[in-house]
Order: structure tokens, then sequence, then C-alpha cells
């Protein structure tokens, strides 16, 4: 009351002239305004009920955990995140594309027979070019089969001298 | 002897606010126990009903969402207060924004709503004072409501508004010299 008394004072003597006009409130509301705000406020939170935030209530970790996810689907970050995952799965694909590529193809082909795999190089050969050859494994077990063929060879031209050794110069007239 | 809202302690209204089960009610009890305090605060800034009506409810929309924030360092009603204040502020920058590209002066003539609204019950001299004010800028018209009708001490204003006591005096005796000039404008208009 001693503050209102100092607000009149400090009024008056501020101006007089309107100190002297009598303080009234001017407006008015429409019938039952008062009584029936509240329930429209209600009705426009609504929607939003099923998340009214409560002050102190410890939220339990699940609520946490939601909150922070519902955080990270906001538009601002929802597109950061998006972001931020396709140049993972880019990454991942790329990267993976990439150590196939140095990996020899061991899983697929090791499922196929000799017989398929010498018909397929057969029919095909022409798409081969030398120097990808010595890269994989049939161009091995081509070097395998050649070093085989040498061995024979050589063994056989041991065979062929020694039966020259032995054969006469008649018989050697008569085979030739 | 029958209980009013407005007997009701601010700690058990937000004791009510910490609970979701107690949520809806402790909310209805603040709105009951400071609607009307807010709505003519809000009222005297913005003029119009429908106005202060949508400001209204947009501040308890707010408060609904952001009680949680509300950290009792200041009282319920100063906090309730400042975001009254904000959201009005908002409004009427909004409304100038709109109003400067679509109305001319004679359509946004304050005597002339006062004399159309059906909710403004005054004479001659408290539609003076009305316009008197709406010639104000925003925050100094904010300052002189919330001494003269509200009656508010300067250092409550200062933790409603933040600014300096000083400044708010400041502010105060020249909203009431501004105001006086006014009307004796009108006066001498009437003369002549």
């Amino acid at each position: 009351m001693k503050d209102n008394k100092d607000i009149r004072k400090e009024l008056e003597e501020i101006s007089p002239f309107l100190a002297k006009i009598e303080k009234r409130q001017n407006f008015e509301v429409p019938k039952d305004y008062f009584e029936q705000l509240p329930d429209e406020v209600m009705r426009r939170v609504q929607p939003e009920w099923d998340s009214a935030p409560t002050p102190s209530a410890a939220p339990s970790w699940i609520d946490q955990l939601a909150q922070r996810l519902a955080a990270l689907l906001q538009p601002r970050y929802a597109l950061q995140l998006a972001s931020a995952a396709l140049m993972i799965v880019a990454g991942f694909y790329f990267f993976n594309i990439s150590s196939t590529e140095n990996t020899p193809a061991t899983g697929g082909l090791a499922a196929l027979t000799a017989d398929e795999v010498h018909e397929y190089i057969s029919q095909n050969i022409d798409d081969y070019q030398t120097d990808w050859i010595p890269d994989t494994d049939m161009a091995e077990s081509n070097l395998l089969e050649e070093e085989e063929v040498d061995a024979e060879t050589e063994e056989l031209d041991i065979y062929i001298d020694e039966i020259i050794d032995v054969l006469e110069d008649s018989d050697l007239e008569d085979l030739l | 002897m029958k209980t009013s809202v407005n007997d009701i302690p601010d700690d058990q209204i937000l004791a009510l606010l910490k609970e979701q089960v107690s949520y809806e009610k402790g909310f209805r009890l603040l709105m009951q126990k400071y609607q009307e305090r807010l709505y003519w605060q809000v009222r005297r800034m913005v003029f119009e009903h429908d106005d202060a009506n949508d400001v209204i409810q947009n501040v308890f929309i707010k408060v609904f969402k952001s009680i949680n924030r509300f950290e009792g360092k200041s009282s319920l009603y100063t906090w309730l207060y400042r975001v009254a204040t904000n959201e009005s502020i908002t409004f009427l920058n909004k409304k100038k924004r709109k109003t400067a590209a679509s109305l001319d002066d004679e359509e946004h003539n304050l005597s002339n709503q006062l004399k159309a609204d059906p909710y403004f019950d005054g004479d001659e001299a408290q539609r003076l004072l009305q316009q008197a004010l709406q010639q104000l800028p925003d925050k100094q018209r904010l300052v002189f409501n919330m001494r003269y009708y509200d009656e508010l001490s300067y250092q409550e204003i200062s933790d409603i508004l933040e600014t300096s006591v000083g400044g708010l005096k400041a502010s105060y005796h020249h909203a009431v010299k501004k105001i006086e000039r006014f009307f004796r404008g009108a006066e001498l208009n009437q003369r002549g």
C-alpha cells in the first residue's frame, strides 16, 4: 500500500494534470471469456499433451534415449545425419568393391570343375590380354602344366637317346 | 469459507506441474490464477480484444511448452509477465510490418478503432489517454502501463524487463510528460 501511495505521489510530482484523471479500466471482455479461456488453451495444446513436459521428474534412460533420437530427427539434424549415413554407406561400398577387385576370386571359381574352366577359357580366349594372365590362378595352373609337359619332353629325349644308342645302324635305316 | 484460486500458493501449482499425472490440473490452476492479470497487461499493449486473445493464448501455449525451463530464480508471476511482455512486443512488431504495407493512416487511427470497439467503455478523457498511449514507443508504453496500471515497483519492473531501475524511472518520466503534452495539444485543437 505504501508503494501505491509512492506511485501516486510520483505521478503528482511529474504531471499534476495527469494525476487528476481518473484511473480506470476502460476495456471489457466478452461474457464468460475468462471461464472459457483455459478450455480453449487446453484444446490447442491437446495434440502435444502426450509429450507434456515434467519439470523435475527424472526421465528414465529410455525416455532420454527417445528424446535424443527425437532431437536428431529434427529437420536441421536429420539432413546432416542422412548425409553422414549416405557417405558412410558410399565409403563402405567403395572400399568393399576395391578390396574385392584386389582379392583372388577363390570363392566362386573354386566351385567350378577344371573342365568347365578350360571350356570357358577356350571359348573366350580372344577376350584375354596376355598381361592379365600372370595375375590369375588359371595362369599359374597353365604354367604348371607347361612345366609338366617340359619335364615329359626331357624324359622322352633321354629315352630316345638311350634307344638310339641300343639300336643298330641297320635298324635305324629301316625305321627311317 | 471458499478458497479462491488466487489463494493457492505458487509452490503448490509448481509441485503439480512436476508430475505428469497432475500436470493438467496444475496448468489449469496456473491459468486460472494469472490469466486476468496477464490478459489486461497484454490488452493494454495491443488494445483490441481479438489481438489480446490471440496473444494470451500464445503466451499460455509457450508456458505449457517451457514451464520446465522455469528455474525459480524469480517469482512465477515475474516469469509469466516476462513471457507475456515478449509475446506482446513480438505481436506488435509483426502487426506494424503488416499495417505499414496494407493500411492507411485513417484505417489505422486508434480513435476510430476505439469508437468502433464494442469492448471499449470510456469517456473522452479515457479515449484521449489511450490515444496518447498509442503514440508512445512500445517499450515506453510498457513501462508506463506497469507503473501506472499494474502499480509495480521499479525493482519488480526491472526484474521483468531486465533493465536498470534508473533507466526505468527515466522512461516513465518521459512517458508521463509525452501523455500530458498530447492532452494539451488535443485541448488546443478543440479550442482552435
